[in-house]
């Protein structure tokens, strides 16, 4: 039995702002003060510090088939330094834990290889994670699509995330991979995906409804098409629009909140796109911060990767995953001094300024693409400390300013509003109850922090670390490692849609069907969440 | 006050398991007492260990380093150094000089691979034969050998200033396979015959070829014509205690554009009598 | 009783839909598997060795701690192989490196080591098994013979099937053959083109600037007239999907990566035309698996080091075959592999001279040099895990009958218990 006393509590859902209050802890879940204790009681003295729920990340790439591709193909950015953005499964356990981070979502799992995920899953400490099956290319998808069977697709979806022991539901560039695997792409909502006569609008809005109607806990996790483009939030606007105020997430969405037609006139959209979000309460979107420095991306959107490519000259890896899906990656340097990168980084900040419901805009850096996930506590002070991201603006190119907001923009964050965009936003957008809180019943996962008058420090190393109620992080350092577990969703299928995915499979795919499906044993500590 | 004498490193015994001794470098021993370099970190094998264990060390803060005995085994000597001079009197082991920013190095014997990888400057002159791999950058990086002079009397192995950017390797006898390979700048003059596929995959630079050598389909003739640089290059070169042998300085040379599967900026001046 | 759709692990094709009649503790029939397969199911199921130091039979236990007593005592270790085990048993040797700060090596170096290296150098566009089979209307063979090395691959995979979007299987796909000698691969072939020894590389960047329009002063390529090198370039950029499938005949002849890095860039740049993939013919069950396991635990594929605690990386220092070759380290612990019948005379002098641990199911030649053998169960038949196809794609092999011995995994778990006494 663990006390943490003298804390200041930030616990936003349960409406708890800066409060001293003790928090009980036991069996790994937090509990009621007991009249009585029964066994020794540990005391935290937390005097002088946060108190927070352990912080959940929405979106990050930390195992699996691409993650592993990139750090084969970039030996020279490895380990802890600076500069570095791709680390081992056993680092990434422990620097996510070292600022207070408990749980962690893979974004993008091609369901072929979503064995590979969990086995690297399985290998990273601490941590509970969860991992998205890729879908918006899938031919089963595709094939429902095309024949508007609203039904089969809802069993195909329940299928496949049982499959992959997926979390959720993710999209990315609905039918433009599929055309990438004949060279093209996929550049409005209304474009045909070839061989298949369905456009992206058909994809994306039945593959929501599907996963409403199946009553899954997080909504459709979309990445939308002409990633990273010029003049895409055009695009970004009409998917908004196409949804038609239904409940999805749109995933680092500075990346899809560009003006102009290239690079000469590149500018911000931030506020037309902010105003959408804020105009559809049931919409959450994370932001994809730009960090100055190297990065390495990595996404299933496999026709921007070459794009990427092209412009810079660099390394390029890129795999089509039959059926499925398809992933590139390509090493990146995002520098204050490039007009282009500076806008995005201004973009990103924009976006997490001028969304006014905190609990509807996350933080991210899409780990590894525009940036490391140990640069959150920066992107922290500059949310928080208007002078700080002041002096930063002042080391960018001066046409940063003039296309975007974002010196106009005088909000600063508090830390309840940190803590909702940490962790309590996220959990909640994920559909976990047990998590982002310190509630009774609550998993006894909390972030102690020591308080300061500098937050990135504040926020980089947490002075203790509680995951499920066991101390692992003393001052930032490892004091004991654990394993966390992974959660998954199970929805009730028809049985009778075995046949129809069986069937596709021994025509067109190259592994036994038996074969296909994530075995338990991938899963030696998982949490199922039940859908209906 | 730094007192200009020397160091005197000896290698006790020779040792088959490699030791890592990036701390004999002119950089660290020169502000050091004798008892201070004696205890400096060095890697023998998985164990840690001390230098005064593996080598008889005489004298004190000096920047001027002699080391004595068959060092092949004995890695990262001369690592990132920006000064002063190490001495080898015997064999170098790996990544000697690797990182170097300035100084000079001196070897009487032979060397292993990654001699002077990703150098930013200063010298290093060979005695013998060096391995493979030389000015090369590590693997994962695109800018190899940025600035320097490499100079060998023997022979060198494969991929010689692979991915090279800036800076002059010359190499007086044989070289093997792919010299200059995915070059982005800088030239290697090569004396002697020369293995298969030079400059494959180069952006920019300049080869210059003296024995016979292989040119690439990839690269095409261009001219021949006696270049102006090579006239300086020699004379800058003299001027560092380089002789290139024979009468190859008012020479003809063949011009090659390559490599063409890539930019094609680069050149492999190739003597006229070389082939 | 039948079991089905069993993972064979023996090539790097890992067909999973092999059906076995097993009967008690053997397996009586196998169906569906190539001549090798079949043969490794029916003749090698069962570790046939016994534990022993110094050539005389002793108990497991005996033969761990003696293991155990050499690896602590080792200055500079080796641990390698890994190629025919399963991921679970390569992160417990990695686990065991770490601990004794060894190096350790897959069978790559032997093999794929400098397709990896290319990678680093280009990156790699590449596909799953599956697009080939759906999508691929040409596919290259370069310097590799599936024909004997992967004997279902064409029909699987590559040539033979009818596809997605390849309606008349064999029909509706160009199959071309580069090698340096008519190898029954070759036989199957649309085009073979019969490059001189050596020639990979003046080949593949000739196919490079033709694509640039940039046709070399010459009329004869690598032994090949220059208007077939334009004819197959003109076929590449016209393929609606092409496949390049290349093997050891690039990644062990003269100019190893560079080889690679040519074929790699080659193929990036066809992505300007059309959509292209290569695909590395990985030969060992799991090799690519190593690769795998190694990366996430190490950050790093192969030849990785850690004599100084944190894990460092590079290819021809801390490489099995050259660590051997300098006779730098004392002691090996082999896995799942045979370097003293597959590596080069000088590596193998040193392994003749220091203590050799071998875990291995049968013997082999290291076996027979090895002072301590530890049999193990066999990875596919007698012990479970995690194998990856050369295309990356990661299949459960199964535990298809028990043995007295368990599985290489277990073994190296017990070693690092020992070391870290």
């Amino acid at each position: 039995m663990i006390k943490i006393i003298n804390g200041e509590v930030y616990d936003p859902l349960n409406k708890i702002a800066g409060e001293i209050r003790e928090i009980w802890v036991e069996g790994g879940k937090i509990i009621n003060p007991p009249t009585k204790p029964r066994t020794p009681v540990e005391v935290i003295d937390a005097a002088g510090m946060l108190v927070m729920p352990g912080g959940v990340d929405i979106h990050s790439h930390i195992a699996g088939s691409k993650v592993n591709a990139g750090r084969v193909m970039r030996p020279e950015v490895h380990g802890w330094g600076e500069g570095r953005s791709l680390y081992t499964a056993e680092e990434t356990g422990h620097l996510y834990a070292r600022m207070g981070y408990t749980t962690v979502m893979e974004a993008a799992v091609a369901p072929l290889k979503a064995r590979h995920t969990h086995e690297e899953l399985n290998h990273i400490p601490v941590l509970d994670k969860g991992c998205y099956t890729l879908m918006g290319n899938n031919h089963l998808v595709l094939d429902c699509v095309r024949r508007k069977d609203l039904n089969t697709l809802k069993n195909v979806v329940a299928w496949l995330l049982s499959a992959s022991r997926g979390m959720a539901l993710k999209v990315v560039n609905a039918g433009g991979v599929e055309n990438w695997k004949r060279g093209g792409n996929v550049r409005s909502l209304d474009d045909s995906v070839v061989e298949w006569g369905v456009t992206p609008r058909e994809i994306i809005t039945m593959l929501v409804e599907a996963n409403e109607a199946l009553g899954l806990p997080h909504s459709v996790h979309l990445h939308c098409h002409n990633l990273g483009l010029p003049g895409n939030y055009r695009s970004t606007l009409e998917t908004l629009q196409a949804l038609e105020g239904r409940r999805v997430h749109l995933t680092h969405l500075q990346f899809y909140s560009y003006g102009g037609k290239g690079q000469a006139d590149f500018c911000s959209r931030a506020q037309e796109v902010a105003e959408e979000v804020n105009a559809q309460p049931l919409v959450t979107v994370d932001v994809g911060q730009v960090i100055f420095g190297d990065v390495t991306t990595m996404t299933a959107d496999a026709p921007a990767q070459y794009g990427l490519y092209r412009i810079t000259g660099n390394r390029w890896i890129s795999t089509d995953v039959n059926m499925e899906s398809g992933a590139g990656i390509v090493p990146l340097a995002f520098r204050p001094r490039s007009p282009v990168n500076s806008i995005q980084w201004a973009v990103g900040l924009e976006l997490f300024l001028l969304i006014e419901d905190p609990w509807r805009v996350f933080l991210t850096t899409d780990h590894p693409n525009a940036g490391p996930f140990t640069m959150y506590p920066q992107v922290i002070k500059l949310l928080m400390d208007r002078d700080y991201r002041e002096e930063m603006m002042g080391s960018l190119h001066p046409k940063t300013f003039k296309r975007t907001t974002l010196a106009e923009i005088r909000r600063e964050y508090t830390l309840s509003e940190i803590a909702v965009i940490t962790r309590a936003g996220p959990a909640r957008a994920l559909g976990l109850k047990d998590k982002g809180h310190l509630g009774v019943g609550a998993d006894a996962d909390i972030a102690i922090y020591r308080k300061g008058n500098d937050w990135e420090e504040v926020f980089s190393r947490a002075a203790y670390v509680l995951k499920a109620g066991e101390l692992v992080i003393k001052d930032g350092e490892m004091v004991r490692g654990t394993w966390g577990k992974t959660f998954r969703v199970d929805t009730p299928r028809d049985p009778r849609v075995e046949k129809v995915v069986k069937d596709k499979y021994q025509r067109w795919g190259t592994v036994s069907f038996d074969n296909y499906g994530v075995e338990d044993a991938y899963l030696p500590r998982e949490e199922v969440i039940r859908c209906r | 006050m730094r007192v200009m004498n020397k160091i005197e490193l000896t290698l006790k015994e020779e040792t088959t398991i490699p030791l890592e001794a990036e701390v004999i470098s002119p950089d660290l021993l020169a502000g050091l007492r004798h008892q201070e370099i004696c205890r400096l970190p060095v890697y023998l094998g998985r164990h840690k260990a001390r230098l005064g264990d593996l080598f008889s060390i005489k004298g004190e803060r000096s920047s001027q380093i002699y080391v004595q005995g068959n060092l092949s085994r004995v890695k990262k000597m001369g690592w990132g150094m920006s000064t002063g001079r190490l001495c080898i009197a015997g064999n170098g082991g790996m990544h000697l000089g690797a990182g170097m920013t300035g100084g000079e190095i001196v070897v009487d014997g032979n060397t292993g691979d990654w001699l002077g990888a990703q150098m930013q400057g200063g010298l290093i002159r060979i005695r013998g034969s060096a391995g493979n791999l030389v000015g090369a950058a590590y693997r994962g990086n695109h800018t190899g050998m940025n600035r320097g002079l490499i100079v060998i009397e023997g022979n060198a192995g494969n991929m010689i200033g692979e991915h090279m950017r800036r800076g002059v390797i010359v190499v007086h006898g044989d070289v093997g396979d792919f010299p200059g390979a995915m070059m982005r700048g800088g030239t290697l003059v090569l004396a002697g015959p020369v293995g298969e596929g030079p400059g494959a995959g180069m952006h920019r630079g300049t080869i210059v070829v003296l024995g016979p050598c292989r040119i690439l389909p990839s690269f095409k003739y261009a001219a021949a014509y006696k270049p102006v640089f090579l006239l300086l290059l020699y004379r800058w070169l003299k001027g560092q205690g380089v002789e290139i042998p024979g009468d190859k300085v008012e020479a003809e040379y063949r011009r090659y554009c390559g490599d063409l599967a890539e930019t094609g900026k680069g050149e492999i001046l190739l003597w006229h009598e070389a082939n | 009783m039948r079991v089905n759709n069993v993972v064979c692990m023996f090539c790097g094709a890992l067909c999973d839909d092999l059906e076995l009649v097993v009967e008690g503790d053997r397996i009586t029939e196998v169906r569906k598997g190539c001549a090798i397969g079949k043969k490794k199911f029916l003749h090698y199921q069962e570790p046939v060795l016994s534990p022993m130091v110094d050539g005389k039979v002793v108990d497991l236990e005996e033969a761990i701690q003696v293991a155990v007593d050499i690896l602590s005592s080792s200055r500079y270790p080796l641990i390698y192989g890994l190629s025919s085990t399963t991921c679970e048993g390569q992160v417990a040797a990695v686990r065991l490196a770490k601990a004794i700060g060894a190096n350790i090596d897959s069978t790559s170096s032997v093999c794929h080591g400098p397709s990896t290296i290319a990678k680093q150098i280009v990156g790699v566009s590449t596909a799953t098994l599956g697009e080939v089979k759906n999508r691929a209307d040409l596919v290259i063979f370069w310097g590799c013979n599936p024909a004997a090395s992967h004997p279902r691959h064409f029909n699987r995979y590559s040539v033979l099937p009818k596809g997605q979007f390849i309606p008349g299987g064999r029909e509706g796909r160009r199959v071309v053959v580069v090698d340096v000698r008519p190898t029954p691969t070759a036989r199957i072939a649309d085009t073979f083109l019969q490059v001189t020894p050596g020639g990979d590389y003046e080949a593949l960047s000739t196919l490079r600037a033709l694509l640039k329009k940039i046709p070399p002063d010459r009329e004869e390529v690598a032994g090949i007239p220059l208007a077939r090198w334009e004819e197959l370039a003109e076929a590449c950029k016209a393929a609606r999907y092409g496949i390049l499938f290349f093997g050891m005949g690039l990644t062990m002849s003269r100019g190893r990566y560079m080889n690679v890095v040519a074929a790699l860039s080659l193929v990036r740049d066809l992505n300007a035309f059309t959509r292209f993939g290569a695909i590395a013919m990985r030969g060992h069950g799991n090799v690519t698996g190593s690769e795998q396991a190694l990366a996430w635990t190490t950050g790093y594929p192969f030849a990785v080091n850690f004599s100084r605690g944190t894990p460092r990386y590079s290819p021809g220092e801390f490489t099995a075959v050259d660590l051997l070759a300098r006779g730098e380290v004392d002691a090996v612990l082999v896995i799942a592999s045979d370097p003293a019948a597959h590596f080069p005379a000088a590596a193998v002098r040193h392994l003749e001279q220091v203590p050799v641990i071998a875990l291995d199911p049968h013997p082999t030649v290291t076996t027979s040099v090895a002072k301590v053998v530890i049999p193990c169960a066999v990875s596919g038949i007698s012990a479970a895990g995690t194998a990856y196809r050369m295309d990356g794609v990661p299949l459960r092999a199964k535990k298809v009958i028990s043995v007295a011995y368990p599985s290489d995994a277990e073994i190296l778990a017990s070693i690092s218990e020992g070391v870290k006494q």
